[in-house]
């Protein structure tokens, strides 16, 4: 089974950080800054994706830390 | 299509609105079991696009306008009319004593609270809430209006909506990687997508 993602995520305290289908947040942060900071290293610990949105929902970004069985091709070096 | 069904959505259709406040409202009342009508529909240039509006607002038991930017947010910038003139046509069928036309229910949104009492201020009395432009905050309008107009009863909370909605474009854009291998086009195809289109992507998956 596929491991689940987290995800940076608006909620009405700041930012949270979610697992992809949770009904709960993991943790919730004051700034987005901190939520992604906390993101990537839950990420790289579970070696799994973290997706960061936009305020409105949308994507922002994708980060892989694990076995990405579709790694973008399109990052800048 | 059904009367009963049918949404109208009276709203601004920039690039902001149509991210952050218009793919929200679809997505609820998609999820909700009913159909949203846009004006866009309309796009036949040999049809007379007033009287094709009408039609809509006449196939349409609910609407939704969105008065928020009868403000201009600039010196030297004019306020946009269409969305109280429609309005207007949609208050004038309700009133026409035509059936099912006096059956019709409106949701007014706009941003700033109270700002439709300097601007037009004759729908005093109407269902008004106010988004903040805020995307969360579009979904408790949502929810709320779905509960007490609609009575829709036991809907989930709206911020368990608003994540359905965030895993709903994660999703669509995790296909849209592997169809264009590319992030950044996959980005881009969710934020230019037409809005028959995104409306069919939610209907294929909600």
């Amino acid at each position: 089974m596929a491991k689940k993602s987290n995800h940076v995520v608006p909620s009405s305290a700041g930012w949270a950080v979610k697992k992809s289908g949770a009904e709960k947040a993991s943790r919730t942060f004051a700034t987005k800054e901190r939520a992604v900071v906390y993101g990537r290293e839950l990420s790289k610990s579970e070696k799994t994706e973290l997706f960061i949105h936009k305020s409105n929902g949308m994507i922002q970004n994708r980060n892989s830390y694990g076995n990405d069985p579709n790694p973008p091709r399109d990052k800048k070096h | 299509m059904n009367f009963e069904t049918n949404v109208f959505i009276n709203c601004p259709l920039d690039e902001a609105y149509i991210n952050d406040l218009l793919k929200p409202i679809l997505y609820v009342i998609i999820k909700n079991g009913y159909n949203p009508r846009l004006s866009l529909e309309v796009s036949d240039s040999g049809e007379v696009r007033l009287e094709k509006i009408t039609e809509i607002i006449k196939s349409c038991k609910y609407s939704i306008h969105d008065l928020s930017l009868v403000k201009s947010k600039k010196a030297k910038e004019f306020a946009r009319m269409n969305m109280p003139f429609e309005l207007g046509i949609d208050y004038g069928l309700r009133k026409s004593s035509i059936d099912p036309l006096s059956e019709k229910q409106f949701l007014i949104l706009e941003a700033t609270k109270y700002d439709y009492m300097k601007a037009i201020s004759d729908i005093n009395g109407f269902d008004i809430k106010v988004h903040s432009n805020n995307t969360e905050k579009v979904f408790e309008c949502m929810y709320s209006w779905f509960s007490e107009t609609l009575k829709i009863n036991k809907q989930e909370p709206p911020l368990k909506t608003f994540y359905d909605f965030i895993d709903f474009n994660t999703s669509l854009f995790e296909e849209k990687v592997l169809e264009f291998s590319s992030d950044q086009i996959a980005k881009n195809y969710i934020e230019k997508i037409s809005i028959p289109e995104y409306i069919q992507e939610i209907l294929d998956r909600v």
